[in-house]
């Protein structure tokens, strides 16, 4: 079978590219069993069994703990171990490779996630407990009414693992990984900041409607670009100097100035804008200066007490 | 016993090393007409060569007349005068002489060592008159 | 005409820095030849395989092996030729045996008994990991592995160094098997040590700077390269005295010696006629044939190439 095509060659009726997918992945697992199983443990024993962190804000948490690791482990351990030019020459295309450790990683990562803000929306632990138990144990817990956490508990981790795949897997030598993945948080973390940025101006709310799909559209970008890159890669160590190449470093200044950049604007435009707990304050100090004196004699004429705002005080203790 | 060494560093191709042994063994009667040879795998596994040296070899040495491949069976010595025409063999020898004679010119042998020599060698391997070697020419 | 198994027009890789590695070589290795690619440290011949099997990318031209570019192909292409290289480490972690289920997925044509007796033979541990194991082991190991897909093209990229010589023989005695079988195999087998292609290989290609320099049949190249030395009688050669066919020439006093390409056996026959000169011809091994070429009283120049 000759073919004097020089472009990609399609599978042929027949191929069974099924196995080898199996086979990327069983390589995989073995190599990331022993980060995914006790993440997953304490994932379960976390939110399930002692649902000590029964809070969204710790499924997030959580997520990006496992993504700090997990995604630059999942994009580079064959360059970390220098296996690279030998996995490169094997069959798998660099698309196989890219995609089958892509399944594993984010598809781990979106499974912790989504199930964990499940679980804590749907209070299912607690509902699970109620079967065996119904003990003080797993008493009343605060209700999260931050609907954003929720979604951004899902995004934010999704977005950060594949912004730091994409990077990190085109990374060449064992410095230049480290570099990118950084890079790679620092990215995930400026479309955050910008989408709440936006919603800061737009709604004066962070609500989460253009942080939340600002995220899930930078996840697929992120990939596609990286792939585009990966299916390019060449396999070799190259050497670089030590602390890497001077593009790697520019490329983490640029990011960081710019991430800088938006923090500060982000605090100038809040210091301006007076927030309703700014308004709150003033009218409480207001309605006190307003409140009738005890009255010493009986019966003199009642001053009318001023109309209590709807606003304030019934609902002053969370969000503003 | 056909006991084949090459050298494969040395400046003579492999395969015309097998060839000249082989010949070697078949003029001295060390292999008899009709005896089998090693096949082309059985013989690249011992010397440890390249099966298409082997097979170089053996289509020389069957070209030559020296042994003939017999399909499905092997290779066997061939008759003595097999093969090669009178022309052919009156070439390779004066080829082969010349370049003796040219070394005894060097030398400063006289032409009469040259003969003597050449007549203990052709006793020595059993050469007889012409005529009345073992076997016939066929051209 | 023949597909050639392994093919490379005007292929070109330069690296960053401006190291020219590869620089318009053309290259052309009929299917089932097992062809010898010989050349100092640094002649690009590393280079030249990575661009072959996919794991670099040329910067010009073409590589091409069984008619398809590997650095595009699909893995059910991919699959029909294996890679040995010096410099690729396998997956510290896993045993031999694992390696042997992991590239089973990869690979149609698998073979686990060949992977299981060629461990036997090479005397390596089955359920060793290979990180604990010598380089050489190593080295044993990445042939076994890439022995067992039973490819149809083998690119070795100096398999045999860092082996000790009973290593090195039971390589070689392993490709000579692989040759033999019915479905014959084409192999590319790069070295610098050039005595371990002198049983195997039946076309040599001399790579020098990048290029090709010459791609002969091994037997011809040997037959037809001969140091010659000519003894005059007196002071010495007349002037303009040239053996024909020389590629490189060196006059002492009475005795001219060059490296002499013979094209026909009476090539000759004009210097021995002229009266009272010694003419010795001398076969030369390959290795002499190299250095005289290459060696350091050639640096630089290479007179009268080869052809292909």
């Amino acid at each position: 079978m000759t073919t004097h095509d020089e472009t990609l060659v399609s599978a042929g009726p027949g191929g069974n590219e099924w196995r080898v997918t199996r086979g990327l992945l069983w390589l995989d697992w073995l190599r990331m069993c022993g980060y995914i199983l006790p993440m997953f443990a304490i994932w379960l024993v976390g939110i399930w069994v002692v649902p000590v962190f029964y809070h969204p804000a710790w499924v997030l948490a959580f997520g990006m703990m496992y993504v700090l690791v997990g995604a630059t482990a999942f994009a580079a351990m064959d360059v970390m171990g220098g296996s690279e030019e030998f996995t490169f020459a094997l069959p798998p295309t660099r698309a196989q490779l890219y995609l089958t450790r892509l399944l594993l990683g984010l598809g781990t990562t979106v499974a912790f996630t989504a199930l964990g803000v499940l679980a804590v929306g749907l209070d299912l632990p607690q509902m699970l407990w109620g079967l065996f138990v119904n003990s003080g144990f797993t008493g009343p817990f605060p209700v999260c009414d931050e609907p954003m956490v929720y979604g951004l508990a899902i995004a934010l981790p999704t977005a950060a693992f594949a912004c730091v795949y994409s990077l990190a897997s085109n990374a060449g030598t064992r410095t230049t990984v480290m570099l990118n993945a950084f890079a790679g948080l620092l990215l995930a973390g400026a479309v955050l900041i910008g989408g709440l940025l936006a919603e800061a101006g737009l709604w004066d709310r962070l609500n989460g409607y253009v942080s939340i799909p600002a995220l899930l559209a930078i996840t697929p970008m992120a990939l596609l670009i990286g792939y585009g890159f990966y299916v390019r890669k060449e396999g070799i160590n190259r050497p670089t100097p030590v602390g890497g190449s001077r593009a790697s470093w520019v490329w983490v200044v640029i990011v960081v100035v710019v991430v800088v950049f938006i923090m500060l604007l982000s605090l100038l435009r809040v210091s301006h804008r007076p927030t309703v707990r700014d308004e709150e304050f003033r009218l409480e100090r207001e309605a006190a200066r307003d409140l009738p004196r005890p009255a010493t004699e009986v019966g003199t004429a009642t001053v009318p007490a001023r109309p209590a705002d709807n606003t304030t005080n019934e609902s002053g203790e969370d969000g503003k | 016993m056909l006991h084949i060494q090459i050298d494969p560093h040395s400046g003579i191709p492999v395969y015309r090393q097998v060839m000249d042994q082989v010949k070697y063994y078949a003029a001295s009667g060390a292999l008899k007409v009709g005896a089998q040879l090693p096949s082309i795998r059985e013989l690249s596994k011992t010397l440890s060569v390249n099966p298409t040296t082997v097979v170089k070899a053996y289509t020389e040495l069957q070209h030559e007349g020296v042994i003939e491949m017999k399909q499905g069976k092997g290779a066997f010595v061939a008759e003595v005068g097999r093969g090669m025409s009178e022309a052919e063999r009156r070439k390779v020898l004066e080829r082969l002489t010349r370049q003796m004679v040219v070394e005894a010119k060097q030398m400063g042998a006289p032409a009469d060592v040259v003969r003597r020599v050449v007549e203990e060698q052709l006793e020595e391997m059993g050469l007889s008159r012409e005529g009345e070697s073992g076997g016939v020419t066929h051209d | 005409m023949i597909d050639a198994a392994i093919e490379a027009n005007d292929l070109s890789k330069t690296f960053p820095g401006g190291v020219v590695a590869v620089n318009g070589l053309d290259l052309r290795v009929e299917k089932g030849s097992v062809y010898g690619l010989i050349g100092r440290n640094g002649a690009g011949k590393t280079t030249l395989i990575r661009m072959l099997v996919g794991v670099l990318r040329p910067d010009g031209g073409v590589a091409r092996v069984l008619g398809a570019d590997m650095l595009r192909s699909d893995r059910r292409t991919r699959q029909r030729f294996a890679y040995v290289s010096q410099t690729q480490q396998l997956h510290a972690w896993m045993t031999v045996e694992e390696l042997c289920h992991y590239l089973s997925h990869f690979y149609e044509k698998w073979d686990a008994a060949y992977a299981r007796d060629l461990a036997g033979r090479f005397g390596l541990a089955w359920d060793r990991q290979v990180g604990l194991m010598s380089g050489g082991e190593q080295r044993k190991v990445s042939v076994l592995l890439a022995f067992a897909a039973r490819p149809e093209v083998l690119l070795l990229d100096e398999p045999a160094a860092g082996l000790d010589p009973i290593a090195r023989r039971e390589l070689i005695d392993e490709i000579i098997d692989v040759i033999g079988r019915a479905e014959g195999c084409t192999v590319l087998f790069s070295t610098h040590i050039i005595s371990d292609l002198e049983r195997i290989a039946d076309t040599v290609g001399i790579m020098d700077r990048g290029r090709i320099i010459t791609s002969q049949n091994l037997d011809d190249l040997k037959s037809r390269t001969k140091r010659v030395q000519v003894v005059f009688d007196g002071e010495g050669p007349p002037r303009d005295f040239v053996i024909p066919g020389t590629v490189r020439s060196k006059t002492e006093g009475p005795v001219v010696t060059a490296v002499v390409r013979i094209d026909d056996e009476s090539q000759l026959d004009a210097v021995r006629a002229i009266p009272g000169v010694r003419v010795n011809v001398f076969a030369l091994g390959l290795e002499e044939t190299f250095i005289e070429l290459f060696g350091p009283a050639s640096r630089g120049e290479f007179a009268n190439g080869g052809t292909s």
